[in-house]
């Protein structure tokens, strides 16, 4: 069985290269190998995770190493919780675990788990730092939009080249419906290159970075190969109030040409301001091909100036038909670059959509190193230490470190279309990450045998997710769909404004002049505006009060949008405690967490480098949990649902036993058993506290093992 | 012998001979030397050792941010009668050489101790990228992020008080800003309130001392057992937080975050805002060892109405800085700490009308003020022209400035430190420091 | 096993926070390298584009990012630990070896072993060695020596033909606070107090004796000493600033530090000196500057004693501004994009 399970897959690219060859004839954009593969049999991840089991066997064999036993069921609730949905089981839960008798409950609870909301929100959080998300992009681009992108790619289990793909690809208004893609380049507007080499990094394990600006110092890399690449992406445009005026309505374009006849200055600010720069702001051009080599270019093998064409550092060449640039182009370069423009009109060469070939050369079946680093990063986040570190610098001479596995688990990523859910499914259902965890760290350059996964602190958002559970059992039913309220907001915002008459353009961009010039006139017009409208929207007024007493989210949803057509949108609904510290689950905060916030303190990556977060120690967190969050949150909240719950339970005993499942998701021991009995006896409700506040300053509770 | 098998026995060794080092300190409270965490007592890798310091007439500093950019025709770089200037009067100081806006009555009295610098250059014109700029000494990548100035000076200078955070700030920090490539420890602790002090410092309500105390105590007992099991290295790390953060909590030095302790009339000397309390809150760390502590002014991006604007934040920055410089002269602390005042640009020298007299970002010429440790004051360095648009002598790149900073620390400029990715970085990115402004 | 016995003193040392003469990468390390290493493992030079002349093993060991990039295997040194560093290890391996460097020629000798140990060790820092590679890899000159200020001069006058104190001698004096050289290469010392300033007292000062001549600065501030220091603080006859304040130190025994002739700045705020205390301080003729704020000195005395020494700096209270009328509501709050 195991035996068979890689010759089968390794035959499947065979019959893929036709398919190839096509794909980038007729498709503007790439058809991702995943979309292609529907006829492979539904992949077994039982026998993936068997075959997994083997190649690592055989390993320690040879390197006479010894695997850590399996570990026990709470030892594994606990993992596969805070692994796959990023928090601890609640109380029931973990009870529906420990008490189940069937043979298959581990595989069971794998499966629901993946399946669960929570999972959504957990692998959002992984992705949001591989990303880089932030909740504002900068230039009053929102970033909701591309937090919608990513939680609905999540949910819907998008293959993971055709996630890369849309992210490569992305084109059009950052806040048209559905066009959050956009993000991955708005997110570093202006710096192409950057992106380009964080691209490289990211997605093909490629230090390509330091070739930028010289020749990589330790890596064949040369400036050159750096600017042939980002001819891919090269010409790509950060829409700003200028460009595009094809996509604007006829009412828009009525109603700008009006203005700029006017020659009134500030009313063009206004209409910029206000009807363009949120509704045009995005990407276009779907890249040239072509790039030109800084004018200090320092080395021989170009000369400062020179046109270059797009071309990959390795593998094959995408096909891509790039024409070397004629006199008159060359001519308006170089007049476009004497007088830079910040407006971004300068010159670009026609698109021949290199981002497309560019996105189907990085996501090709071919392409080993894309499914290769997918996988070692999926490898490293379940067991602690990648196949090959650093998990995103992979060379020409790189070398797994159990090559076969590395192998195996790429064939079976592959074979089921870039499947990531699939592939963490094999990992949690393996022997190797079900065995009992290992407390020495790997050191660089050491053979490392994967006797069971390491010891590491929680995340940031586990941390904090795991606590917010304590505080609201049901935390999970509350998560926000992708769609959040948010990203609605700015999609109705921006369909709104193209949906506006000249008339109604013209009365905005007067409002917003007026309040720009004289705000206490604009503010004594906005009152009356509003009790005009307000008087008009009453009926739906109402229907929102009853609905939000009623407590019934669909009706309020439904009222709330109604609202917002009628232009008297209502803000966000009320919720519990304070918008930032409001106790729900880290993905539905702000991107990242606003400064000052828990989870900053506890590490989460401020999203400016790939992978940014940070697991160290520092006063200020341990000041949090000694004197903080369990006291202001558990113990002198009486809604708290650890607390309900002590609450609600007889016994000291039973008390105690309950504490230790809901913060570490095991039974006492005998020993713990006496030692807090002795002590809750003596004083119920100081013991009770000190149990509490004990067990989550513990470092079982910050570990996961 | 194979070299695998030397790897692995000197791994053993290691191991060993730690464990038996770290024995005694698993979260044995006061049983281990505070900083030996920072010595390397603890692990060698771990230690990111500070660097050897050159002359230093620094020892810490104070450094004022003004966020959104300062208008140095309206502060420092005053052209009286000229069409730029608008209705403000230039004052005359305490230094001949010198002369302020008449905002800065009070600070005119301490011009003797202050070095203005009226020809800061910088070429980010943003604010996010010219705040990264002015505070890393490098532009802004998507690649990689650079260490702000104050966590390049914790990390090469080191923590002054080992009790204490090596790097403070007050009020909110800009995006980015932040420790960089370098590990978190280096990261500044934040004091959002500088009234409310340090978060978290004090038990919590209902928490008395022999609760707290029983409590720490049950931890012990289960983190003993927990890091017998796993000893690793993280472990072990948070063990020594729990007690570096209850010495903390215990410790005489909290007393530096605490403003009550002030006379009344000392706090309001230095206004009752959270910039002058700010300040205030700088002097005690400076004085019980925290070696660098920023405090950001907001608000200076006066696009509208900038002359009323300038009316209102002016005197907040004059009474302050006034108080923190007479104050820190006489407890002795002017000499080894230098007080810096910065921006990321300045302003247009056109007054854009329609805006009621407003002006725009303007990067080319700037002003910004450096003090004490080591810095000779009373005088300008530095000039722009007429209209205060270009620099047309001593011109000091925003590089130079942090550089002049780090020179009066001792910190060595060439120093590389590499980043994970192995690319190297020096403080103040090979900026050259101005001799000429030390005595 | 002496490199662990090495090991353990300098972690013992570094518990009182002392620099040591640390290994110059330069002047120590590279001859090493350059004479026995690069020979194989040098940066392949560019033509058209193309590497030539690969080094072996892709291992480059003639510039820093080479040596901290490792080869073929990964990284070849770790700092602070040469245990674990290739570079290191595999030049100990035996004669016999396959794997031992160099490939060619003699074995390392074991002085030039040990001083690659220590290098690493130390923490493997390259100073401003930048090595082969890049096109402008010489590192801007040093600029600390072009224009030195004349407080820098003068502790480099001070410090001129004394020898610096050993770590052994500095690590007897059990000093809670800090013990550090002024600056890299001086063997001049500054002491400071802070942080433990509690179990800084007279008993802790007066073991530092045998430190007495090399301590050119002493931070006291705060800390338990009281006029029975003034006795070891006399012998510290390289001191050039002294701060006592906020301690029990009186105008007793002040005169018993007339004798230091270095001594240029003397910091007694809050101590409880008197109101007659002027008459001994104008006899301190070297000083540059004083701080009296809160000694019990009116303004007349302070201004007495401005007054009998021209040179001197006296620093008397701050002047404060008053406090602010109470603040008019601002005529217009606006914010700005």
């Amino acid at each position: 069985m195991s035996g068979s399970t890689p010759s089968r897959i390794r035959a499947i690219p065979v019959f893929l290269i036709g398919f190839l060859a096509l794909g980038g004839v007729l498709m503007l954009r790439p058809a991702p190998a995943s979309a292609r593969i529907a006829a492979v049999p539904a992949p077994d991840a039982a026998a993936a995770a068997r075959e997994i089991d083997a190649i690592v066997a055989r390993f320690q064999n040879e390197h006479g190493a010894k695997a850590n036993p399996v570990c026990d069921d709470e030892t594994f609730l606990r993992r596969l919780y805070l692994s796959a949905i990023g928090r601890v089981p609640t109380t029931e839960e973990a009870r529906r675990f420990l008490d189940s008798q069937d043979s298959q409950r581990r595989a069971k609870l794998v499966d629901e788990l993946l399946d669960s909301k929570g999972w959504v929100s957990h692998r959002f959080n992984r992705w949001a730092d591989l990303l880089r998300i932030k909740s504002r992009l900068g230039g009053q681009v929102s970033g909701a939009p591309y937090e919608h992108w990513l939680k609905d790619a999540l949910a819907t289990n998008k293959p993971y080249d055709r996630m890369v793909t849309e992210l490569l690809t992305a084109n059009g208004a950052a806040h048209a419906r559905d066009n959050g893609a956009t993000g991955y380049y708005l997110r570093d507007r202006g710096m192409p290159q950057d992106n380009m080499a964080n691209t490289m990094r990211l997605f093909l394990g490629t230090r390509i970075e330091c070739a930028q600006c010289h020749n990589h110092p330790f890596d064949k890399w040369t400036q050159l190969d750096f600017f042939k690449l980002s001819a891919f992406t090269a010409d790509l445009v950060y829409r700003d109030v200028t460009t595009l005026a094809d996509e604007k309505s006829a009412a828009i374009r009525e109603v700008q040409q009006e203005i700029r006849r006017s020659g009134d200055r500030s009313k063009q600010q206004a209409f910029n301001l206000r009807i363009l720069r949120g509704t045009s702001a995005g990407i276009s051009h779907t890249g040239s091909g072509l790039a030109m080599l800084p004018k200090d270019y320092q080395y021989d093998d170009a000369k400062g100036g020179d046109i270059v064409q797009a071309q990959v550092p390795f593998g094959e060449q995408p096909a891509l038909k790039v024409r070397q640039p004629n006199r008159r182009q060359l001519e308006r370069l170089r007049r476009a670059q004497n007088r830079p423009n910040r407006r971004g009109d300068g010159f670009r060469f026609p698109p021949v959509n290199s981002r497309a070939a560019f996105a189907e050369w990085v996501t090709s079946p071919q392409n080993d190193r894309f499914s290769a680093v997918a996988v070692n990063r999926a490898w490293q986040e379940a067991m602690g230490v990648g196949l090959v570190e650093p998990v995103d610098d992979f060379g020409d001479d790189t070398e797994a470190m159990i090559p076969e596995l590395l192998r195996h688990l790429q064939d079976y990523f592959v074979a089921t279309g870039f499947d990531l859910k699939e592939l963490q499914r094999a990992i949690f259902l393996s022997r190797t990450w079900q065995r009992e965890a290992v407390t020495e760290e790997w050191t660089p350059g050491e053979v490392w045998a994967f006797r069971g996964p390491t010891l590491r602190r929680l995340s940031a958002e586990q941390t904090w997710d795991s606590l917010v559970t304590l505080v609201d059992r049901d935390v999970d039913a509350g998560l926000e769909a992708p769609l959040s309220e948010e990203a609605e907001r700015v999609y109705a915002q921006h369909d709104r404004v193209y949906e506006m008459t000249a008339d109604e353009l013209r009365a905005e961009v007067d409002r917003f002049e007026m309040r720009r010039q004289d705000p206490a006139k604009f503010r004594a017009e906005e009152r009356r505006r509003l009790a005009a409208l307000r008087e008009k929207a009453a009926p739906v007024l109402r229907e929102l009060r009853l609905a939000r007493r009623a407590q019934d989210r669909d009706r309020e949803r439904a009222a709330l949008a109604k609202l917002e057509e009628l232009g008297l949108p209502q803000g966000r609904p009320a919720r519990r405690g304070n918008r930032d510290n409001r106790t729900v689950r880290a993905s539905d905060l702000p991107q990242p967490a606003p400064a000052g916030h828990f989870l900053g303190r506890f590490g989460q990556s401020d999203r400016e480098v790939i992978s940014g977060a940070q697991l160290d120690p520092n006063v200020p967190q341990v000041l949090d949990l000694l004197n903080g969050f369990v006291e202001e949150q558990i113990l002198s909240n009486p809604l708290a649902s650890l607390i309900e719950e002590l609450d609600g339970t007889q016994g000291v005993e039973a008390r105690i036993r309950l504490a230790y499942l809901a913060i570490l998701s095991r039974r006492p021991d005998a020993e713990e058993l006496g030692q807090w009995r002795a002590e809750i006896r003596r004083d119920s409700d100081e013991g009770l506290a000190d149990l509490v506040w004990t067990l989550v300053n513990s470092h079982e509770f910050r570990f996961l093992r | 012998m194979t070299l695998k098998s030397i790897l692995r026995e000197s791994d053993e060794q290691s191991r060993r001979a730690f464990l038996a080092n770290t024995a005694r300190g698993l979260l044995g409270l006061g049983a281990m030397p505070l900083f030996s965490r920072f010595a390397g007592a603890a692990m060698p890798q771990d230690a990111a050792a500070p660097v050897a310091l050159r002359p230093a007439t620094a020892r810490n500093v104070i450094y004022l941010y003004m966020s959104g950019g300062m208008s140095h025709l309206d502060t420092f770089d005053l052209k009286p009668g000229s069409e730029v200037q608008g209705p403000i009067e230039r004052l005359k100081t305490n230094a001949d050489d010198v002369f302020v806006s008449q905002h800065f009555p009070l600070l005119a009295r301490h011009m003797d101790k202050v070095a203005v610098i009226n020809s800061l250059s910088s070429n980010q014109g943003a604010h996010e990228q010219g705040r990264y700029f002015m505070h890393t000494s490098y532009e802004m990548r998507g690649t990689i992020k650079h260490p702000t100035l104050g966590s390049w000076v914790h990390r090469m200078a080191g923590r002054v008080n080992p009790n204490l955070p090596g790097h403070v700030t007050v009020g909110n920090a800009g995006p980015g800003e932040s420790a960089g490539f370098l590990e978190s420890r280096y990261l500044p602790l934040p004091i959002g309130d500088p009234e409310a002090g340090l978060q978290n410092s004090v038990r919590a309500k209902g928490v008395d001392e022999k609760t707290f105390a029983r409590r720490l105590d049950r931890l012990r007992r289960m983190n003993g057992a927990f890091a017998d099991r796993y000893g690793a290295k993280a472990v072990r790390g948070y063990s020594d937080m729990y007690d570096d953060a209850v010495k903390l909590m215990s410790s005489a030095d909290l007393e530096a975050f605490d403003l009550e302790r002030e006379p009344e009339a000392v706090r309001a000397a230095y206004g009752d805002d959270p910039f002058g309390q700010g300040c205030l809150l700088a002097r005690r760390l400076v004085e019980h060892g925290v070696r660098f502590v920023e405090v950001t002014s907001g608000g200076w991006d006066t696009h509208n109405d900038n002359f009323e604007q300038m009316e209102e934040k002016c005197p907040v920055i004059d009474r302050a800085l006034a108080s923190l410089l007479a104050d820190l002269e006489a407890r002795g602390l002017l000499d080894e700490t230098i007080v810096v005042l910065a921006t990321e640009f300045g302003r247009t020298p056109e007054i854009v009308t329609e805006r009621n007299s407003g002006r725009n970002h303007h990067p080319k010429a700037f002003s910004g003020l450096l003090a004490g440790g080591g810095i000779r004051g009373g005088r300008t360095w530095g000039k722009t022209d007429e209209r205060g648009e270009n620099v047309i002598e001593n011109k000091v790149l925003v590089p130079d400035f942090n550089a002049t900073i780090a020179h009066a620390l001792g910190l060595p400029l060439d120093h590389v430190l590499t980043s994970p990715s192995g690319r190297p970085f020096t403080v103040a990115h090979k900026g050259k420091p101005i001799l000429e402004l030390f005595a | 096993m002496s490199r662990l016995a090495g090991l353990a003193l300098t972690l013992a040392l570094a518990g009182s926070a002392v620099a040591q003469s640390k290994v110059d990468f330069r002047r120590e390390v590279l001859p090493i390298l350059e004479g026995r290493c690069v020979k194989c493992h040098a940066t392949p030079k560019i033509e058209d584009g193309k590497r030539v002349e690969e080094p072996d093993g892709d291992l480059v060991l003639d510039s820093r990012s080479g040596i901290l990039k490792g080869g073929e295997g990964g990284r070849v040194i770790e700092p602070w630990a040469s245990k674990k560093s290739r570079l290191y290890l595999r030049c100990t391996l035996p004669e016999d070896d396959p794997d031992v460097m160099p490939a060619s020629g003699d074995l390392l000798t074991a002085a030039q072993l040990a001083t690659l140990a220590r290098w690493i060790d130390e923490g493997a820092e390259f100073g401003d060695w930048v090595g082969a590679g890049k096109k402008s890899a010489a590192p801007a000159a040093n600029p600390v020596a072009a224009g030195e200020s004349p407080t820098v001069a003068r502790w480099r006058e001070l410090g001129k033909g004394l020898e610096s104190l050993d770590d052994a001698t500095i690590a007897r004096a059990k000093f809670p606070g800090r013990i550090e050289p002024l600056f890299v290469g001086s063997p001049l010392l500054r002491v400071s107090a802070i942080g433990r300033e509690s179990e800084v007292d007279d008993k802790v000062l007066a073991a530092l004796a045998p430190l007495a001549g090399h301590v050119a600065q002493l931070r006291l501030s705060g800390s338990a000493v009281t006029d029975a220091s003034l006795a070891t603080i006399a012998r510290m006859t390289r001191l050039i600033d002294l701060d006592l304040s906020r301690t029990k130190v009186t105008a007793k025994p002040l005169d018993k530090l007339l004798a230091l002739e270095s001594l240029r700045t003397l910091n007694l705020h809050h101590c409880s000196l008197g109101a007659k205390s002027g008459a001994v301080l104008a006899r301190f003729e070297r000083l540059e500057k004083i701080y009296l704020w809160e000694t019990g000195l009116d303004d007349a005395a302070l201004a007495e004693l401005a007054k009998l020494r021209p040179g001197l700096t006296v620093v008397g209270p701050p002047q404060l501004p008053a406090p602010a009328d109470p603040a008019p509501e601002p005529t217009r709050r606006r914010r700005n994009e």
